[in-house]
């Protein structure tokens, strides 16, 4: 019991630790794509903090809440969340490798320049 | 001696170097022209190009009608205004605003990583540009960033300043990461 006890707290705080460094490093960047993937994945962490916290409360307390259909854990609704906030920060990742991502071109590039050195 | 033949002379024993252009607003758009002509058609160098005051079609028409290969090179349009969204297209990012400082950042490391080619440059035009959008502070920081970047990449460095009284002290701070300078159109 002390054990579980001990490990909620650890991830609370090391859930809390994460968020500080996400926001520090949001407040250093300029509007734009990079800027907005750290608000998704600030959300997502939020999410598993506000779980872990209520596991956490839950171990120390045994307070029990139950909504309908969800008896048991309904703390379990924050990870569903949470791994929607991950859907759609990977959607982002994915739209940011496409804007930023110059590796085709670079490619066609060197063909070019090796091609005009040739000739 | 015009701004090509002095360019070439002040880089000739430099391998990698960040040149610092000073030019005024008559001769900017010869002077960037002439810049490019001989890296890109002279040295065969590809690049990065920078563009904080024209769009990108515009550039690409300006080169053409220069008879320099605007395919050698690789631009991130800050200019254009692009909404929310960014628009890529090929061989241009387009950035949506000046302001948005990290994301310039990144473009630019991103492009310069994908060049496979030993030479590259990589053109910034024009630094005072982000002086109307950014903060001085900002904007002495990124100038920081961008001339240990360039070091770092290993590539040519060329910075264009639009010569300006109210610009002595981004002049004064960038000619200390810079290898030279040259002041071109008798700025």
């Amino acid at each position: 019991m002390v054990s579980i006890t001990i490990i909620s707290i650890t991830t609370v705080i090391f859930g809390i630790g994460a968020l500080i460094l996400t926001s520090r490093a949001r407040s250093r960047l300029s509007e734009g794509s990079i800027r907005r993937y750290i608000d998704n994945f600030s959300v997502c962490i939020a999410f598993i903090v506000v779980f872990s916290l209520w596991l956490t409360i839950r171990s120390l307390t045994n307070f029990e809440v139950s909504f309908a259909g969800f008896t048991g854990y309904p703390e379990l609704i924050f990870i569903v969340f949470a791994y929607i906030g991950f859907v759609i920060a990977s959607y982002r990742v994915s739209k940011i490798s496409e804007e930023f991502g110059f590796k085709e071109d670079g490619k066609e590039i060197a063909k070019l320049v090796k091609s005009r050195k040739k000739s | 001696m015009d701004v090509k033949a002095q360019f070439k002379k002040e880089v000739s024993n430099l391998k990698d170097y960040i040149v610092l252009i000073r030019v005024n607003a008559k001769d900017y758009q010869d002077t960037n022209v002439a810049i490019l002509k001989s890296l890109v058609n002279e040295q065969k160098t590809p690049g990065i190009y920078v563009t904080l005051n024209k769009p990108f079609e515009v550039m690409q028409r300006l080169l053409e009608k220069n008879n320099i290969d605007p395919r050698l090179i690789i631009f991130i349009d800050a200019f254009t205004d692009i909404g929310e969204n960014k628009k890529r297209v090929k061989n241009c990012l387009y950035i949506g605003s000046p302001e948005k400082l990290s994301d310039i950042s990144i473009a630019m490391d991103q492009a310069v990583k994908s060049l496979p080619t030993k030479e590259k440059f990589v053109f910034f035009d024009s630094i005072n540009t982000l002086q109307v959008f950014n903060n001085p502070g900002t904007v002495m920081k990124f100038v920081h960033f961008l001339a240990a970047k360039i070091r770092e990449w290993k590539v040519k460095g060329i910075i264009i300043l639009i010569s300006s009284s109210a610009d002595e002290p981004l002049t004064n701070e960038l000619v200390q990461f810079c290898d030279t300078k040259i002041e071109a159109g008798g700025a």
